[in-house]
């Protein structure tokens, strides 16, 4: 009988269940925020619904590139293309479709963002998190990273994809000498909706058990509170979308979306109707820098805070 | 050798004081944590690990201070909590593994450990399924298997034979037995289920009002005072209790056919049996007495 065939005294080791110690590597707890953040992620990527709403934040810039090649095959395409100034054509396509990605990747927000401490309230994993060599600041840091590059990931692939298109077609027709900055403009601009979302969702999640309903009042504050700001602004404006940029900018999308416009630095040209001047051509400048970036600073400020001062390995109530 | 030291510490939740001035030593091996509900055994555990932050008293555990080094402690120390708790949407190897890594562990390391661990607390055939599917008792064993993976100096029970089957607690009295005996692993075990206790721990430390009632080891505890025996006759006999007294004996305790004597002298033997001679008494055993741990605890709690 050969070595390896014979019966070895006291089983095979795999038959060792008895408890051994463990004296084997460590990694040190400088990285330890990013197991949470990773394991935040794979979880994502096993739900389809993740897949599908990916796909569809990839339509605009989709969208976009397919508008590049016709214009560059010579069609006329007046009506679906304003009339932007040299030094903004491609940054206001790009923004158009950030824009346009804008509800995708709410959706995909509120499916990483509303469970992510939330779910972990609800079955006291914060127990097992805390209970480890991991500080509130690792768990928060890994959870807000987990949303925040999931997101900033989705806005960004399909914008330098579309940047690599135009890149390699337009470079000879002043892609690069017109807007030279336009690579770092579309990454701060994917930025954004990411740094916003994963913020303040932390933030709701973080004080309450339920996902869905953690989800839900996010998704209500984020609808509820565009609309409202659109309807104020166009009822003391009087309609005149040239008016009252910044009060329509006041909701989460609105932040967002001038947060986006400043990046991007350009001018929205749009067609509007004016009661006493009829149909024209209006210059939507975005809102005043210093002031989108403060109310953002502070979303973002209130949603990590909220989260933090929630997150406890036991719950202290004091008599 | 003590695993953790106390002292004089004083934890308070706004005017409520859970543990007040609390000196104690908790030496190796394993200890039970005894007390009434509200006597301070959770906040005792949650300060050892760091979660609550007194304002008063010093803390260590393995030779490191509470207040300064909660990390290291946490990087040294595996916590099975009472309440039920795990990672959603994992299945039990990935959970295991995913705790191994919170703790530094490299994610194949991890892995490897998470299935050693689940075999030894015999979850090796459920180890694919979603934990939230899980029965009560195999929560309880997936929590300890989280508390081991990286394999801690010390573990901190609280209440493990919570809600377990009569079988289920048998098999969980066995891994904490297992685990605490020459393992090089200390355990301290708060539960309020004293025969548990009994049978696994070789100290104990009892609480009460956040104070320290009794502390020592589960023999020195259950040894009554004085000289005690326990006689148990085969009828009862209120002659042969006469006779005891006669010789000295004060009666301790009378059920029936077994009655505990409390007898001065060097050979009791010999007086029991004298004694039920003259009572025409029939004598089935008798035995130096030993007091349970529900008595130890009774007295710590009255």
């Amino acid at each position: 009988m050969s070595q390896l065939s014979a019966p070895l005294p006291g089983g095979a080791p795999i038959s060792d269940i008895s408890y051994r110690d463990y004296n084997g590597p460590l990694h040190t707890r400088a990285i330890r925020w990013w197991i949470v953040a990773a394991a935040g992620m794979r979880m994502l990527t096993r739900r389809p619904g993740f897949w599908i709403l990916s796909a569809l934040s990839l339509m605009p810039y989709l969208s976009a590139g397919l508008l590049f090649y016709f214009q560059s095959l010579g069609a006329q395409l007046g009506q679906l293309t304003p009339p932007y100034p040299v030094g903004q054509k491609y940054a206001g396509h790009f923004w158009g479709a950030l824009e346009w990605q804008q509800l995708s990747l709410f959706l995909i927000a509120l499916m990483i963002g509303a469970g992510s401490i939330a779910a972990d309230n609800r079955t006291n994993a914060l127990l097992v998190y805390l209970s480890k060599p991991l500080t509130k600041g690792d768990y928060l840091l890994g959870k807000w990273m987990g949303v925040f590059l999931t997101l900033f990931l989705i806005a960004l692939v399909p914008a330098l994809v579309l940047y690599a298109y135009c890149l390699i077609s337009f470079r000879t027709k002043g892609f690069l000498t017109e807007e030279p900055l336009l690579i770092l403009r579309l990454i701060g601009a994917a930025a954004m909706p990411a740094l916003i979302h994963a913020s303040l969702l932390l933030g709701f999640s973080a004080w309450s058990k339920t996902p869905r309903l953690s989800g839900a009042l996010y998704a209500g504050i984020y609808m509820v509170g565009g609309f409202v700001s659109q309807v104020i602004g166009l009822i003391v404006y009087r309609g005149d979308l040239s008016e009252g940029i910044l009060l329509r900018h006041m909701s989460i999308g609105g932040i967002i979306s001038g947060l986006t416009q400043q990046i991007y630095g350009f001018t929205i040209l749009t067609r509007g109707f004016h009661r006493s001047r009829g149909v024209e051509v209006l210059a939507l400048d975005p809102p005043v820098l210093w002031i989108t970036v403060a109310v953002a600073a502070g979303l973002v400020v209130t949603g990590i805070v909220a989260a933090r001062t929630k997150i406890q390995a036991v719950e202290v109530i004091r008599g | 050798m003590s695993v953790a030291t106390v002292s004089h510490l004083t934890v308070r939740y706004g005017t409520k004081t859970a543990i007040d001035d609390l000196s104690v030593e908790f030496p190796s091996g394993c200890v039970g944590l005894l007390g009434a509900n509200g006597a301070g055994k959770t906040t005792l555990l949650n300060t050892l690990l760091g979660f609550l932050h007194p304002k008063v008293g010093d803390c260590q555990v393995l030779g490191l201070n509470v207040a300064t080094d909660p990390l290291k402690i946490r990087q040294r120390v595996g916590l099975m909590p009472e309440r039920d708790c795990h990672i959603p949407g994992m299945n039990a190897v990935t959970f295991v593994a995913y705790a191994g890594e919170l703790a530094g562990m490299p994610a194949p390391e991890a892995m490897r450990r998470a299935h050693e661990m689940l075999e030894y607390v015999e979850l090796g055939e459920e180890r694919y399924r979603n934990v939230e599917t899980y029965s009560t008792g195999m929560k309880q064993r997936i929590k300890l298997a989280q508390a081991l993976v990286h394999g801690p100096k010390l573990i901190f029970l609280d209440e493990p034979t919570n809600g377990l089957d009569p079988a289920g607690r048998d098999h969980m009295l066995k891994l904490v037995r297992s685990i605490s005996h020459g393992k090089d692993v200390s355990v301290i075990v708060s539960s309020h289920i004293l025969p548990d206790i009994e049978r696994v721990c070789d100290s104990v430390v009892v609480l009460r009002t956040g104070r320290l009632s009794q502390q020592g080891s589960v023999a020195s505890l259950q040894q009554t005072e004085g000289r005690q025996i326990d006689v148990e006759l085969r009828l009862p006999s209120p002659e042969f209790l006469a006779a005891m007294v006669r010789r000295g004996a004060e009666v301790i305790s009378d059920t029936g056919s077994r009655c505990r004597l409390r007898l001065e002298k060097d050979d009791p033997g010999r007086e029991v049996f004298a004694a039920a001679l003259e009572a025409r008494a029939e004598v089935r055993g008798f035995k130096p007495a030993m007091r349970s741990l529900e008595d130890v605890f009774m007295e710590a709690a009255e």
